[in-house]
């Protein structure tokens, strides 16, 4: 019997209803005097209901309507852990998570939004593996499964047994959002069964009949084959970075940037400052970045490091993309917002993302 | 009871029966193949219905049959250009042999495909293949005289799927004549009601022509009989079309009313942003099969077929229903 632990934010997707983006903050409070209903009750059972072999998983899970409330009324076997507020919030996300990894569990299934996935994040990084029932208003971060449905198909998977791929959490501006503004940075990555037709994102990988892990591979050995001798390169967070770097047979902060020279690590997650000396010894330097996914910005929300004055100094034509192909190919355009016009100009224009060996998708940069 | 196939961009309705008898014929013969006669008949036939010299048809079960052999012949030692989104089993083969393949973003929200871009990336020997109507956004993207310029550059090898041509109306097939860089490729499948049948066919210029000498296929007879009596029954196939495009303007009509993000085309078929989760299951539960194009669009995006008028209403009734109950 697998021990899996179920974790429920109570509060996620009750702003949808009431036109709120987000129940952050005092905006739970907000939805609730608009009147709004609890959403996760509804998708955790829609979950329950679905999982084709319940009588093989030993839940763990939070007290009340965190968990125990669900499992309880589909009489399934279950044991809680630990205790919550009246009030919940992301405290008892956390604190909970922390008592079931204490039980051995086997695979956190989380049912909430983006700011769920960030505590999740925040607790058990790469620990272990989840599933995410999505549940939030808006849902950017691409951990989580299609639908409560999905994810039920993606917890039998993996009693089945499959292998694991890791996804992106995404920090989402909620206030900016409000105000119709994707404000997104990567925020981390969480592991996941690797069921690609389930995955909000994954699901585009089932049309190439190639996975996610052999196209990065694919990626970063047409990357680490183009690389140029006596240039200094720049490399964004990611795993596709990460998986370059593995080529390259140097560390990689995932993260973080860090400069490889003629294949040797010369410096490791740097900041703008670090840049802008490193390019002081570097006359020849080219940036390879990761679009982030479902927004396709490439610098302006994620790393920072790279500034208005390390873009311009670097110049459109050294400046690299690539990314997953299923992902960069169902971007409509990118984006750029550094908070320079001038610079957000010199990179806006056509650029291609690699995706693939030799395969480049051309898309539009905005600003 | 079948489902309503809305997902594959068949015309709804059977062959005419004309159609049918000439298949049974081919029945009868099946131990036999086609005889080379009939197949140049079918040659002939082509390049009157197309106004092309038979010399320049090319016979193939299924146009994407021709594309792929046309990918692997030629894309070894060319850059091969194509558009994002476009006919995937095509890019999948380009991606197989290719030297190297850029794919051109038809951004939202009119798809347009941005000429200078194009342009730009056509640099040394490269294999361009573009759809026109382009599938799936339905998006007649380039015209007859941009495409002639095109034609014009050093080293450069075009191919025009016109899968959807009767839709549109839009050609360049006049220009294998002029320009031995370009192929045409087309369909019997869609419009002749013989999608079963799997006929496609390519309007080749002399490189082409050239080049594909080889690419001889024995097509089944009952393809061939039944293409050749489809091609008689012209009529029948022009009255299909304005009946699927008078039914894909109302679809239009109906689906923009109820506010649907639905963009029109010069096929058969619509293209919808679809904010129903889970969308193509709840449809396929209730009897509807559409096609899932989120593969190559952003989230969300899909393809309605336009059926008879009884399956579109249908289609309209369940997808506004589930639209309501999404929100």
């Amino acid at each position: 019997m697998k021990r899996i632990g179920l974790i429920v934010n109570p509060v996620a997707g009750m702003g949808g209803s009431v036109g709120l983006k987000g129940t952050d903050g005092d905006s739970y409070l907000k939805a609730l005097e608009m009147g709004a209903k609890p959403v996760t009750p509804f998708r955790t059972n829609d979950f329950l209901s679905n999982l084709a072999n319940p009588d093989r998983i030993h839940f763990f899970t939070a007290p009340g309507k965190m968990g125990e409330e669900m499992l309880r009324r589909r009489n399934l076997i279950y044991t809680v852990v630990g205790q919550i507020q009246e009030s919940t919030s992301a405290e008892d996300t956390r604190k909970i998570i922390q008592l079931m990894v204490r039980e051995n569990i086997h695979l956190l299934v989380f049912v909430g939004g983006d700011g769920t996935a960030r505590d999740v994040y925040d607790t058990l990084g790469l620990e272990l593996p989840v599933i995410g029932v999505p549940s939030g208003v808006k849902i950017f971060s691409s951990v989580f499964a299609l639908s409560s449905r999905a994810a039920a198909g993606m917890l039998d998977r993996f009693l089945q047994g499959t292998e694991l791929q890791e996804e992106e959490v995404l920090d989402i501006d909620e206030d900016a959002f409000r105000e119709n503004v994707l404000s997104a940075r990567l925020y981390g990555y969480l592991k996941v069964p690797r069921v690609q037709e389930l995955l909000q994102v994954g699901k585009k990988a089932s049309s190439t009949g190639t996975s996610a892990r052999e196209n990065k591979d694919e990626v970063s050995r047409y990357l680490a084959e183009e690389m140029e001798k006596d240039v200094l390169y720049l490399l964004g967070p990611g795993t596709t970075m990460k998986s370059l770097t593995e080529k390259l047979g140097v560390p990689k902060t995932l993260l973080g940037i860090d400069a490889v020279y003629n294949g040797e690590l010369v410096a490791s997650d740097v900041n703008e400052k670090d840049i802008l000396l490193l390019y002081e010894h570097y006359p020849n330097r080219k940036i390879i970045v990761t679009p982030l996914g479902g927004n396709g910005f490439i610098f302006g929300r994620g790393s920072k490091q790279f500034s208005p004055e390390v873009l311009s100094r670097t110049g459109k034509e050294n400046i690299l993309l690539a990314g997953d192909r299923d992902k960069i190919s169902c971007l409509d355009c990118l984006h750029v917002d550094t908070g320079d016009l001038e610079v957000d100009r010199s990179l806006g224009g056509p650029k291609g993302v690699i995706v693939g060996y030799g395969e480049t998708v051309i898309l539009q940069v905005r600003f | 009871m079948d489902p309503i196939r809305l997902h594959m961009n068949e015309l709804p309705w059977p062959p005419p029966e004309a159609v049918v008898n000439a298949a049974k014929t081919g029945l009868r013969e099946l131990n036999r193949y086609a005889d080379e006669s009939k197949l140049q008949d079918l040659r002939n036939s082509l390049g009157q219905y197309t106004g092309i010299n038979p010399e320049r048809v090319i016979l193939s079960p299924g146009s994407d049959i021709l594309l792929r052999e046309v990918v692997h012949l030629f894309s070894s030692q060319r850059k091969v250009i194509t558009l994002c989104p476009s006919f995937l089993p095509t890019v999948r083969s380009a991606r197989q042999t290719a030297r190297s393949m850029s794919r051109i973003r038809l951004p939202l929200p009119d798809f347009r495909l941005d000429m200078e871009i194009l342009e730009s990336e056509i640099q040394g020997p490269c294999l361009l293949i573009m759809d026109n109507p382009n599938n799936p956004t339905g998006q007649t993207i380039i015209s007859s005289q941009q495409v002639e310029r095109l034609l014009q550059k050093k080293d450069l090898l075009l191919i025009m799927d016109e899968a959807y041509y009767e839709f549109a109306g839009i050609t360049c097939a006049d220009l294998v004549e002029k320009y031995e860089n370009l192929l045409v490729t087309r369909t019997v499948d869609k419009v002749f009601s013989l999608a079963g049948a799997r006929l496609g066919f390519g309007l080749a210029g002399e490189i082409f022509r050239m080049e594909l000498s080889s690419f001889f296929i024995y097509l089944p007879r009952t393809t061939l009989y039944a293409a050749l009596a489809a091609l008689d029954s012209l009529e029948i196939m022009r009255e299909r079309v304005e009946i699927i495009k008078q039914e894909r303007d109302r679809m239009l009509g109906r689906l923009l009313e109820e506010e649907v993000e639905v963009y029109g085309t010069s096929a058969n078929f619509l293209l919808i942003r679809t904010p129903i989760p889970d969308v193509l299951e709840k449809l396929k539960n209730r009897g509807i099969l559409i096609k899932d194009i989120s593969d190559q669009m952003p989230a969300g995006f899909i393809r309605v077929t336009i059926g008879k008028k009884e399956e579109n209403d249908i289609f309209l009734k369940e997808y506004l229903a589930l639209q309501e109950e999404s929100f």
